[in-house]
């Protein structure tokens, strides 16, 4: 290729460097205000908590079980699916 | 007669020499284990299309049509792009944003790269055009479907080569980075411990492919196609209401897919085509993307832990390359390897996930710009 064409070639891609630098890093920083901005709306709107499992269900099924048992086995699996949530 | 319809009458060498690449292939992924999952099926591609007089890669030919149907339209890259999205944890990355600015930095390596391969016309029998540099560049990206899908609309004469270029170097990931990373870092940094990640509500994890996809749209139409398939997988994994979907989408679907494309893949590893110096050229342009990429995302990390108050190992600058999750891997070795207390491999994932994005958006910069 010519020595002036690939001059010219060069300056392109020289400038489509550059270019293409500050787009990304503006795209990306943009973005990270967009992630802080979620952050921030999910904090201040918090959503329902995991429900908690009936309790009146759990009672009907086993009518002869102390409630407070129910209740102490029903806290321990929430907050074991609660550690072990992904 | 009979002679004449063997093979063994129209070998010509070139296509010996192509089927030799093609079981080096087989080779490097079966003992080696480099990249099975595509150069299995790029390098039995390999084999099947040098094959003479059946025609594989012809009008007619069962390889020619799967190029056609799924390369030739991009709709391949972007199906894998899906799964890859549907497979993309974001937790890392949301918990801790300012990573996003690792995963620009590395990018740094893909447009050098555009400025080498220009550079390299100065040298006789190169002759790339703007459109092949930036095809060849995106393998600084360490992003197979983006480098494939931007080969296939830029350059696809040099599909094959780039394709082979950039899954090799991801599966060198392992050898080429930690010398890099070694030798800009000092012992001391490399020995930072990082504070542990906030966990990341399932909210933000579902609404942050829509902004992602929210800004793509507003400032970068061109790179829709790739952010957005990658958004759409990512918010079916996200949202728990369509695991059937997401299931598909990360397991059969991106499966059957890696099969046809690594097929269309081999097919373009013709004599012709592969057997040129400008192969070399590629084969050399992208090893340095690599390292030049990896070299901005460790000075970058670097940068940033002298201005930020919570401590930054400049190590996880190296995993802005995307490579997903392999880079990752590689920051935590070489972090456990000066302190066997420190694990990394969380705040490597959020560059890691970052680069992804970052080589979608440089891809769209340069469709936007030179396509």
């Amino acid at each position: 290729m010519e020595q002036s064409a690939v001059t010219s070639l060069l300056l392109e891609a020289g400038s489509l460097m550059l270019i293409g630098m500050l787009f990304v890093f503006a795209f990306l920083g943009l973005l990270i205000i967009g992630v802080q901005l979620i952050t921030k709306f999910c904090n201040a709107f918090e959503g329902d908590a995991v429900q908690p499992p009936t309790m009146s269900r759990l009672k009907a099924a086993q009518p002869g079980v102390d409630g407070n048992i129910v209740a102490a086995i029903t806290a321990a699996v929430h907050t074991h699916r609660q550690a072990n949530k992904k | 007669m009979l002679w004449d319809s063997t093979a063994l009458a129209h070998f010509e060498s070139g296509q010996l020499i192509m089927m030799a690449v093609g079981f080096g292939l087989l080779y490097l992924a079966i003992v080696k284990k480099f990249e099975p999952l595509l150069l299995i099926p790029i390098g039995f591609g390999a084999l099947l299309t040098n094959i003479p007089l059946a025609g594989f890669s012809e009008a007619g030919g069962l390889l020619h049509y799967i190029y056609e149907v799924g390369i030739d339209t991009g709709v391949f890259p972007l199906l894998i792009f899906m799964g890859v999205g549907a497979m993309t944890d974001f937790g890392a990355l949301i918990a801790n944003p300012r990573m996003l600015l690792l995963g620009a930095a590395a990018q740094f390596g893909i447009f050098a790269t555009l400025f080498g391969a220009i550079a390299l016309n100065l040298v006789p029998g190169f002759e790339f055009t703007l459109k092949d540099a930036s095809a060849i560049a995106i393998i600084g990206g360490a992003d197979g479907p983006t480098a494939i899908f931007l080969a296939s609309r830029l350059a696809p004469d040099l599909l094959g080569a780039i394709a082979v270029a950039a899954y090799s170097y991801m599966a060198l990931v392992p050898i080429i980075q930690p010398p890099i990373m070694r030798a800009l870092t000092s012992k001391e940094e490399r020995n930072i411990e990082m504070a542990q990640l906030r966990p990341v509500s399932t909210r933000e994890k579902i609404l942050f492919p829509l902004a992602v996809l929210s800004l793509t749209v507003l400032f970068l139409p061109s790179a829709t196609p790739l952010v957005g398939m990658f958004c759409f997988g990512n918010l079916m994994k996200e949202c728990g209401v369509v695991d059937r979907l997401s299931n598909t989408a990360q397991n059969e679907l991106i499966n059957t897919v890696t099969i046809f494309l690594g097929l269309a893949v081999g097919s373009k590893l013709s004599a012709d085509k592969f057997l040129t110096v400008e192969t070399l050229g590629i084969l050399g342009l992208g090893a340095i993307a690599f390292a030049i990429g990896t070299a901005t995302g460790v000075l970058m990390a670097k940068l940033m832990g002298k201005f930020s108050k919570d401590p930054i190992n400049p190590l996880i600058g190296a995993a802005g390359v995307s490579a997903v999750p392999m880079a990752a891997r590689v920051v935590n070795k070489v972090g456990l390897a000066s302190n066997p207390h420190n694990f990394l491999l969380m705040h490597a994932m959020g560059p890691n996930v970052a680069g992804v994005l970052g080589s979608a958006v440089a891809a769209g910069i340069l469709l936007a710009l030179v396509g």
